[in-house]
């Protein structure tokens, strides 16, 4: 643990919590990103609560509209005000990223855990499972998926989720593996702790790390398969705004009216820039070398 | 006195970290011949390590690191010569031996490539020759199967194996300088009494100077001629082993000696020095050791204790010499 | 080691019999019907609209009057000989002769691709790696970083703009001499090139504060010797690793830039037929894919035991 010195000279010891935060906060690159990234969160939350419009508002005035003063971003070529939509498009990205991430810790979480912690037969049994979904064709079998299921946004990210645990499932394997071989681990089972503490108080804490790093980058990659799905056109229903969908149309315009594609590509970039810093961030905050 | 060969002066590296200025090496001085053997010794953080690396150029100046002072060797001073020159001197004139055989071996190349290298890069052999040299000094090492073995990859051998495959990699230029950085530290105690004896083996036959570093006096007492005592960055006593292990004069030195378990002691317990090594960011004044000093006195404190000589070749930093020198002086004055 | 990597080569088919299970069950589930999505069933008579008669017929045709565990039969029997059958939307061609046609093309630019990615992205992970930290390390990382955020087929739309229309270097549309190339690939390599500068960095990086590479500067290395001989040996093995996953995301990838830029490669036909409910086609792209990710795969940790002395004794080792 690291020592760092009280006002009036002790010594105080910070939490290993606390160190990886520190951690990860001196790199200024990764800070400015989460900063970024609670920003985005928050306007993704309140702008629709405060704008005078709604997604759905249709202003044929201003069909194509280039941004003014009315419409900070521009309008769509439904007269749609652009802020509006990019802000329900990060609204429901956010929703399929977490949700897709959740679904993936679930199944990765208990199938990665069991085949570490058992060994033997089951590891081997659930190691090729694991290894066939690695070769999964992703991207087919959420489009499959979301035919079979309808195209809400909690079958987006189910599906998404669904066939992409793989990583985290090999990964919670791995550390669980590494830390059952573990001296402390050995200590506990020597001081008559049950498996199942082990299991909770031992082993889960230490592979939190990894985790969290897996979870990191899931999301702009579950981000990126939504827009795939839009493109092709089995992603978010529309009206429902997606950047995927956004982008699509605007395809068509970019040579008249640049902004309908430009705005949601430079949202879904930074959005996904953000995540992926704050990823590398959280990666070297928890690299036990850099820290002291 | 046999020709000198190395002579570091007031070496100083200094580290700049995030919250202060770590001293490493803080003022060191020594003369090294051809053919003697030195041995460095200090617990954890002395500087001893940090000083040879600071010789041989391995510490990235720049920003974060700064070395000053001189390290003459062969009548050039090393921190004056461009990186070309340092490169030739290297693994040629002065090789080093580390302290882990597990990580100095590069794990993907066999070890025979890695021991040529330096008559490869340095030119002084065709690679077929190289080979055949190398495979020699293996043999002289104690490698059995020397020609098999040349092949192998790291992983294939033990630990006190891969040692020996480091010194022959550090003597296969003929150096004149070799210096050993806790060469045993990591090997067993059976192990490390053969990799000693090899290394004072080489010594004798090529007459190659040694600076060997070790926290342990009885590695050090074993085959060097000479010692330097290192605390804090600093060079508390310096001399001949036999005079340094008969009777040392500094209280760390006496201290070191003390905690030394020997067998056949009279002693039940163990005397360990109290206290911790001193925080390098914000080194005392005065004598570093004082904190920790049974013996201290006011003026330990205040003033870095000078230099004094008690006897041939013997040393010590510490106001207590200087103190008995002067009541010496006082007495034989007033006699 | 050869019959480790027999072992696996048989598991990956293993694998794939599962794969192509699994799809086969969940497209029987999956809603919908061809000829409804083709509007041929539409109750107002058209001249496309098809009869009860020519539906049964079509239907014959396509054994979708027998059970599923026959026309699954059926398919792993003539997969394995290489034939997938006609497919619903192109009932004059058998899938497989489609799969010949375009495949190629695809491959081509996957190819192309991974190739461009190493190309340019070792070289710029090796300068922000040596010069870690300072100026050049994070412009050469934040460069990487926006060309694997941004999408493939948005740099692909940007990229076409710019230099096609807007400075007319390069043709946007048309397909078959070399230069038709250069924006697809570019597009499609861009995502790969972030990649692989990031991992050669991170790579080069923990090799270089590694013991021996103090140790090979000790022996008098220079700093090309120490750097190419001994680092990036090291740090260039375990990219091997990274372009295994790379290959698989390129697979998606192709679906788009080869939409946008109308190349007749694959990919077009992968997504297009899971919309149209074109089962045979799905069948047929799903299980060439998936053989050719996994084979990938495969042949990447084949290269990898191969170049790591390690990995190789413990793959000898364990029996083979």
């Amino acid at each position: 643990m690291a020592k760092q010195k009280t006002a009036d000279g002790h010594m105080k010891s910070r939490s290993h919590t606390m160190t990886i935060l520190a951690q990860y906060f001196s790199n200024k690159a990764a800070a400015f990103c989460a900063g970024v990234i609670v920003v985005l969160v928050l306007m993704a939350i309140f702008v629709p609560v405060f704008s005078p419009y709604s997604y759905e508002d249709v202003d044929y005035t201003a069909l194509y509209a280039t941004p003014n003063a009315q419409h900070w971003l521009g309008c769509d070529a439904a007269g749609r005000d652009m802020l509006m939509l990019l802000c329900y498009s990060l609204r429901n990205a956010l929703i399929v990223g977490i949700g897709a991430c959740a679904v993936q810790f679930v199944i990765g979480l208990l199938l990665g855990g069991i085949s570490g912690y058992c060994g033997g037969r089951i590891d081997n049994l659930l190691s090729r499972v694991i290894d066939i979904m690695y070769g999964f064709p992703t991207f087919l079998f959420n489009l499959i998926l979301v035919l079979l299921l309808g195209r809400s946004l909690f079958t987006i990210f189910f599906a998404i989720g669904l066939t992409s645990w793989a990583p985290m499932a090999r990964l919670v394997r791995s550390q669980v593996i590494t830390v059952k071989q573990s001296d402390y681990v050995e200590a506990g089972h020597a001081l008559g702790a049950s498996n199942t503490r082990i299991l909770l108080h031992y082993i889960l804490p230490n592979c939190l790390g990894p985790i969290v790093i897996c979870l990191s980058q899931g999301i702009p990659a579950a981000m990126f398969a939504e827009s795939g799905m839009s493109l092709i056109g089995l992603g978010i229903l529309p009206p429902m705004p997606s950047w995927g969908g956004l982008i699509t149309t605007g395809q068509q315009f970019i040579l008249s009216y640049p902004h309908m594609i430009l705005f949601p590509a430079l949202s879904f970039a930074i959005t996904i820039l953000a995540f992926s810093y704050v990823g590398d961030g959280l990666r070297d905050a928890f690299d036990p070398r850099q820290i002291g | 006195m046999s020709e000198t060969i190395l002579e570091v002066k007031n070496l100083r590296t200094y580290f700049t970290r995030k919250d202060g200025v770590v001293k490493a090496v803080d003022g060191i001085s020594y003369t090294l011949g051809r053919g003697e053997t030195l041995a460095i010794v200090g617990e954890s953080g002395s500087g001893k390590s940090v000083s040879v690396t600071s010789i041989m150029g391995l510490i990235r100046t720049g920003r974060h690191a700064r070395v000053q002072g001189e390290a003459v060797f062969k009548g050039r001073d090393l921190f004056r010569l461009s990186n070309r020159e340092l490169f030739n001197i290297r693994g040629n004139e002065i090789s080093m031996v580390f302290q882990d055989p597990m990580s100095s071996l590069n794990p993907t190349m066999k070890i025979g490539e890695q021991i040529i290298e330096p008559l490869l890069w340095h030119k002084k052999a065709s690679r077929a020759e190289a080979k055949k040299l190398g495979i020699k000094l293996l043999e002289e090492v104690g490698i059995p199967s020397p020609e098999t073995r040349f092949n192998n990859y790291p992983f294939e051998f033990s630990g006190g194996m891969r040692q020996r495959v480091m010194i022959a990699m550090a003597i296969i230029a003929n150096p004149d300088l070799l210096i050993a950085d806790e060469p045993t530290t990591a090997l067993d105690v059976t192990v490390q009494a053969q990799i000693l004896s090899l290394i004072q083996e080489m010594q004798k036959k090529k007459n190659t100077s040694i600076i060997l570093i070790t926290h342990d006096l009885a590695v050090a007492s074993s085959f060097c001629s000479r010692v330097i005592v290192m605390y804090a960055g600093r060079v508390m006593e310096e001399g001949h082993m036999a005079d340094f292990i008969r009777d040392p004069v500094h209280p760390y030195a006496q201290g070191l000696l003390n905690s030394t378990p020997v067998l056949g002691d009279a002693r039940e317990r163990l005397e360990a020095i109290a206290g911790q090594p001193p925080n390098l960011k914000k080194v005392p004044e005065g004598c570093p050791f004082a904190p920790r000093c049974k013996k201290c006195m006011a003026i330990c404190r205040r003033e870095a204790p000078p230099g004094t000589l008690i006897g041939p070749g013997h040393k010590a930093y510490c106001w207590l010499c200087v103190d008995d020198m002067q009541q010496g002086r006082e007495v034989a004055e007033n006699a | 080691m050869f019959k480790y990597f027999l072992k696996r080569l048989g598991y990956m088919f293993l694998a794939v019999l599962v794969i192509s299970a699994i799809t086969f069950g969940l497209l029987q589930l999956a809603p919908g019907n061809y000829l409804e999505t083709q509007r041929l069933l539409e109750k107002t008579m058209t001249d496309a609209t098809v009869s009860e008669q020519m539906k049964e017929a079509w239907e014959k045709f396509y054994d979708l009057d027998k059970p599923a565990i026959y026309r699954y039969g059926k398919f792993l029997v003539n997969a394995v000989q290489g034939k997938f059958g006609p497919s619903y939307k192109y009932p004059t061609q058998n899938i497989e002769d489609i799969i010949a046609r375009t495949l190629p093309i695809s491959a081509r630019l996957a190819l192309m691709a991974i190739a461009v990615a190493l190309v340019v992205g070792i070289p710029l992970g090796i300068i922000a790696a040596i010069r870690q930290n300072r100026i050049l390390d994070r412009i050469v990382m934040f460069v990487s970083m926006l060309g694997s955020s941004i999408p493939a087929y948005v740099l692909a739309v940007l990229l076409s703009w710019a230099l096609g229309v807007a400075l007319h270097l390069l043709p946007v549309i048309g397909w078959g001499a070399p230069v038709n190339y250069v924006l697809p690939v570019v597009a499609l390599a861009l995502g790969p090139i972030g990649t692989v500068t990031k991992y050669t960095r991170s790579t080069l990086v923990e090799t270089l504060n590694q013991e021996y590479i103090k140790v090979a500067r000790a022996k008098g290395g220079s700093f090309f010797q120490v750097t190419f001989k001994h680092a990036l040996r090291n740090s260039l093995i375990p990219l091997i690793t990274v372009v295994g996953p790379m290959a698989a995301s390129l697979t998606v990838g192709t679906v788009f830039v080869e939409n946008m830029f109308a190349i007749p490669g694959l990919g077009q036909y992968y997504a297009s037929a899971a919309i149209n409910r074109d089962y045979p086609m799905v069948m047929a792209t799903t299980v060439i894919f998936a053989l050719l990710v996994m084979g990938m795969n495969l042949l990447v940790d084949f290269i990898h035991a191969f170049l790591d002395p390690r990995v190789k004794k413990s793959l000898t080792q364990k029996g083979g």
